[in-house]
């Protein structure tokens, strides 16, 4: 028996509205809907009692009664030779290579929204860059999540051809303050060989949205994969990020900057499998929480056997700016080979108390200088992003949401 | 311009301070030395304000103002400089816009328009000619990754730019390198006038042949069992302290 036969009658009925999608768009999209249908009706809505659920409770989504959006995501930028847009609009050999694709990545087992996104894959953003493609335009993917209570299922596939190299900025937003809308997102990056790229995830939705994320990455021999993500909004956050590294010499680096207030609850889950042998992983999460907020960070490494010379750092350093906010961190190492050297590291601290009084020592208010504090706390990710315009535009909303008396001393 | 009497505080519980008595005048420079422990640096830091340190008893008053009813910024703004034994490293805090965030605190406090990015560059460069700092380091996060040395020239670099009324240099010495000691020496020396005043905190007398002072104070266990006049330092550095521990049990004897 499966759970989501029978929705409450106040919940959405997701069952219902893969029905209402069933016969839309070609052959293939049916099929992968199908499936996707198959493996919701299967696993269900994830519940607390459930290890891998226990700290973020979804009732919310649960119980919500989310009306399907049908708002698209803007795409621009890209460069030469670089396909941007939706995939049914892609020449037919495009297509082809990304039919194939879609869902190699993401696998739905143990996924349960990602099968959910997949049962009502409505609409494909597509980023093609091709082998050998050398770092054009910075490519933007906007989604805006329908207003009220709107249902929203983005789904994207970048491919990265051998030696290619770029930049992308993928951004979930809306609605406005009032809104209350589900998104479950999943993104898929496959890099080839020697590619370089670099994929910054910003979720800044509205303050009573639900967001579940999921990001899937491979990459191949000698590649390197950066990625950020940023959360900012959101009632309840849920990122579930993975990075295979399939072939000797990758590399990736995942940086995470979380900023949490309110009664909000921000979850990060990444997840890196260093497939083969002489691959690097470097993660780096870290979070700001003041008021009551929660906060979850469970980094896994897994190092399969004959995968020598991994190099694998994991750190996840957390500000608490309040007695009242929480935060559960943990790592989760699972190495199957001898020939490995992995680091993790999570502190839960407040304000440095010397560097503080340093500060105002110098004449400045002690209000600034915990926002001084705060800002160079978040500083070691910022500074990291590349791209000056969006660097800049973060750094300006990560200070309009840090709370004004953080300084002040007792 | 700073008076401290009978001034006692402690730490969780444990007295350090026993009963200081310090008197500095305008256009004065006063060395305190004193073996290790013997309370230099909690004296220089509480008289910058930090509050892990508790007072029990006593009075500072500078420029006529009971300094202990005011917090660190406000004494900053006032004038007061601490010249930190141990500079803290802010990972992440640019030095230029702490160090412009600073002068500006301080300089609307004063009544005095807050400099614009042009004019406080200005400023900076003329002030980076005295203290010889590498201009690189303006633009790192504060003292992150700074050698000793590095640490101890931007106190005295942010000092020249802040030009306080009252400097105390906790240590400001130690770990410099002999062009380095110059330069120090040269900074805190163009501070000097009959206005502004300035404690030096060192445990040698190498950096006292070059910032001379009009007195010189020894404390040990949390008292001034010693004062006299610049030749005390010499006397100090060629007898050490061990006549101190007979002296630091009894009653404080000062002079001058
Ligand atoms: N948190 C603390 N708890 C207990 N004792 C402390 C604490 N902080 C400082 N002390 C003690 O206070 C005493 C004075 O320390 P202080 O740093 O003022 O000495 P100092 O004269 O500056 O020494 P130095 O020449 O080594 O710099 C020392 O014995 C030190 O151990
Ligand atoms: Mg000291």
């Amino acid at each position: 028996m499966s759970r989501v036969m029978a929705p409450p009658p106040t919940a959405t009925d997701f069952e219902a509205l893969h029905r209402l999608l069933a016969d839309r768009g070609p052959d293939w999209i049916r099929e992968f809907r199908a499936g996707a249908r198959a493996q919701f009706v299967i696993q269900g809505l994830p519940h607390h009692r459930m290890e891998a659920w226990r700290q973020t409770h979804i009732a919310p989504i649960a119980g919500g009664r989310f009306e399907p959006s049908n708002t698209l995501p803007e795409v621009s930028g890209g460069g030469d030779g670089v396909w941007t847009g939706r995939l049914h609009e892609a020449p037919e050999e495009i297509q082809a290579t990304a039919r194939r694709r879609l869902g190699a990545l993401a696998g739905q087992e143990g996924h349960p929204f990602t099968a959910l996104n997949g049962s009502l894959l409505n609409e494909v953003t597509l980023i093609v860059l091709p082998q050998g493609a050398a770092a054009g335009d910075l490519v933007t993917i906007r989604h805006t999540a329908g207003p009220g209570n709107s249902l929203n299922v983005p789904r994207t596939l970048i491919l990265a051809g051998d030696g290619a190299a770029g930049s992308i900025v993928e951004s979930y937003e809306g609605p406005g303050p009032e809104g209350g809308s589900f998104t479950t997102a999943v993104t898929e990056i496959d890099c080839g060989e020697n590619t370089d790229l670099k994929y910054y995830r910003i979720q800044r939705e509205g303050p009573g949205s639900f967001h579940i994320g999921r990001v899937q990455a491979r990459v191949g021999p000698g590649g390197k994969l950066y990625t950020a993500g940023i959360t900012l909004g959101a009632a309840l956050d849920r990122v579930d990020a993975g990075v295979t590294l399939d072939g000797e010499g990758a590399s990736c680096e995942m940086d995470g900057l979380f900023l949490t207030d309110g009664v909000r609850h921000v979850d990060n889950r990444t997840r890196i499998e260093h497939a083969v042998p002489n691959c690097r992983s470097r993660q780096v999460y870290k979070g700001i929480l003041s008021d009551r907020s929660t906060a979850v960070f469970v980094g896994r490494v897994i190092v399969r056997p004959g995968a020598q010379a991994t190099d694998a750092d994991q750190s996840n350093p957390n500000l608490l700016l309040s007695d009242d906010a929480t935060v559960y961190t943990r790592p989760q190492l699972e190495i199957y080979a001898d020939d490995v050297r992995c680091t993790h590291g999570a502190t839960v601290g407040q304000l440095d108390a010397d560097a503080l009084f340093y500060l105002r020592s110098r004449g400045i208010d002690p209000d600034e200088a915990g926002r001084l504090l705060v800002k160079g706390f978040a500083g070691e990710i910022l500074d990291r992003i590349e791209i000056p315009s969006l660097r800049t535009q973060l750094e300006f909303e990560v200070a309009g949401k840090l709370p004004v008396t953080s300084g002040t001393e007792g | 311009m700073l008076s401290v009497k009978n001034l006692k505080a402690s730490i969780d519980g444990t007295e350090i301070l026993k009963g200081i008595d310090l008197d500095v005048k305008a256009g004065e420079v006063h060395a305190i030395m004193g073996p290790n422990g013997s309370g230099k640096s909690t004296l220089a830091q509480v008289i910058a304000g930090r509050d892990t340190y508790e007072v029990t008893a006593g009075s500072v008053t500078y420029q006529g103002k009971d300094l202990l009813e005011l917090p660190p910024e406000q004494r900053a703004r006032e004038g007061i400089f601490l010249a930190f034994q141990y500079p803290v490293e802010i990972p992440g805090v640019n030095n230029t816009y702490f160090l412009k965030a600073a002068l500006n605190a301080t300089r609307k406090h004063r009544g005095l328009e807050e400099l614009d990015a042009m004019d406080f560059l200005a400023l900076v460069r003329e002030k980076l000619k005295v203290i010889h700092l590498d201009e690189d380091l303006l633009h790192r996060p504060v003292n992150a990754g700074f050698s000793g040395g590095e640490k101890k020239r931007n106190e005295i670099f942010q000092m020249a730019v802040l030009s306080p009324k009252l400097a105390v240099l906790d240590e400001t010495d130690s770990g410099l390198d002999i062009d380095a000691l110059r330069t120090v020496a040269k900074g805190v020396n163009s501070l000097r006038s009959k206005d502004n005043a300035i404690v030096v905190v060192t445990h040698y007398q190498r950096l006292l042949e070059y910032i001379v002072p009009d007195h010189v104070h020894v404390l040990a266990d949390g008292r001034v069992v010693r004062s006299g006049g610049r030749e005390l330092a010499l006397e100090l550095e060629k007898e050490g302290y061990s006549w101190v521990e007979t002296q630091a049990a009894g009653p404080a004897k000062t002079r001058g």
